[in-house]
């Protein structure tokens, strides 16, 4: 394989095992068949949810009462942290773990102000009596935010761990990774938006 | 194919603030069209502005292209997973009532819906009874003594009622002591409501 050890390889082995058979580092391949997991999880998810609303049109009633504004507003909040995850990512390649660090910090920032809002969301609606017991569409809602939110706070996690490690200089190639996880966190998003907000 | 190691697009940062700042044009977009209408095109217009935001993240976010294909294959093999379950569930569940012989399809076939075309007859019947209201007036057609459902065995003043006025009870539903029946004027043609009010008669009504 063209495994070209230049000087700017991020992904030269560290250990035996560091690289597939295929010739790519062993985090890309995981983390895309991860990923492929979790489209089967969401999509499952999400295709059930569909399904029902589909059959199902006065649903549009109960989706009314999501809050659009905080959605709309978590939508942004996602779409910039993405925007600053890629940018870690860039300064990562360029061998800038400083910066890099940096723009995770931002990232996680935008995961917090996520969550913030959405617990806000979920305080507001359960006061409502809009819990996942009220109906089919509150459970879907509860279980896809739910396990989205689950995600959010996993993807924090990765990415605080990967940017104290790229602060030192140290395994600079890991922050595409949890870049990428990020990102797909932000496309499910990008979905459940309109499902669960703006189609009512 | 590119050296495993380029995952980098070589944009510069500028490139993704411009993506950055489509994606936010793209919400702007989706926002003013479900603030202004929910007509079935807006909201087909909305998911497909959401796909393309996914497709512009995928791309120049997660530098997909810059993947071997194989890479894209398992992305996409999960994605044709989730495809294939969705479209096998549909009759299932979207239209609960589509395989039952002249369910629910037929009855909006025929809007009037009000004049069964054919005589009643007990044998249809039973099919309908056996789908649509056993669970409340049980096999037995007593309604487990009267406490689900109109009891036709024991209360002999049901079915001394006129065909007309069973009828009309079936077609527009019922709400009697705190028990109901829906109204079974849109999942049932009024030819299945004939022929299962002829299928009770000859199952529970008292021989001449
Ligand atoms: C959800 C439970 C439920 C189902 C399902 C149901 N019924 Fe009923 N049905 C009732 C109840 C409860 C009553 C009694 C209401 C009352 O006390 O007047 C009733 C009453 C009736 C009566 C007597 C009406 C009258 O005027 O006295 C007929 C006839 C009848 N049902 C036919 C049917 C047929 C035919 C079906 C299936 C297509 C069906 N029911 C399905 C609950 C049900």
């Amino acid at each position: 394989m063209s495994s070209s050890a230049a000087a700017t390889d991020l992904h030269a082995p560290e250990r035996a095992g560091d690289y597939t058979s295929t010739g790519l580092p062993t985090g890309r391949v995981a983390i895309w068949w991860f990923l492929a997991s979790e489209i089967a999880i969401f999509g499952g998810a999400v295709a059930c949810y569909l399904l029902y609303r589909l059959h199902h049109p006065e649903w549009a009633e109960q989706a009314a009462h999501t809050v659009n504004a905080a959605g709309a507003f978590n939508t942004v909040v996602l779409l910039t942290s993405s925007l600053s995850a890629v940018l870690a990512h860039h300064a990562a390649e360029q061998g800038d773990g400083k910066t890099a660090a940096r723009w995770i910090n931002w990232t996680v920032l935008g995961g917090l102000v996520f969550l913030g809002v959405k617990a806000w969301e979920y305080a507001h609606e359960i006061g409502a009596g809009l819990v996942p017991a009220k109906s089919l569409f509150w459970s879907f809602y509860f279980l896809l935010t739910g396990l989205h939110a689950l995600h959010v706070i996993g993807g924090m996690t990765a990415l605080y761990v990967v940017g104290r490690g790229a602060a030192r200089g140290q395994h600079l190639g890991r922050v595409e990774l949890a870049a990428i996880y990020w990102h797909f966190v932000d496309v499910v998003w990008i979905f459940l938006f309109p499902l669960l907000y703006i189609a009512s | 194919m590119d050296s495993p190691t380029a995952t980098g697009s070589g944009h510069g940062a500028g490139h993704y603030v411009r993506i950055w700042a489509v994606l936010l044009g793209a919400l702007v977009v989706s926002l003013v069209l479900g603030a202004i209408t929910n007509s079935p095109w807006a909201i087909a217009i909305i998911f497909a502005v959401a796909t393309a935001k996914a497709a512009l993240v995928l791309a120049h976010f997660m530098h997909v292209k810059l993947e071997p294909r194989w890479i894209r294959l398992i992305g996409a093999g999960a994605v044709a997973v989730v495809g294939v379950f969705f479209i096998g569930l549909v009759p299932d569940i979207v239209y609960k009532f589509g395989f039952v012989p002249g369910g629910i399809q037929s009855a909006q076939a025929n809007p009037a819906n009000t004049v069964a075309k054919l005589p009643p007859d007990a044998g249809r019947g039973a099919t309908v009874y056996a789908t649509f209201c056993l669970a409340c007036h049980q096999a037995d057609g007593r309604g487990k003594n009267g406490t689900l459902a109109a009891d036709f065995v024991s209360d002999a003043s049901r079915l001394a009622k006129p065909d007309s006025e069973l009828l009309a009870s079936i077609a527009n539903g019922r709400q009697a002591n705190g028990l109901s029946m829906p109204p079974w004027k849109d999942a049932l043609t009024a030819q299945q409501r004939a022929d299962a009010l002829a299928y009770i008669r000859t199952q529970f009504g008292r021989k001449p």
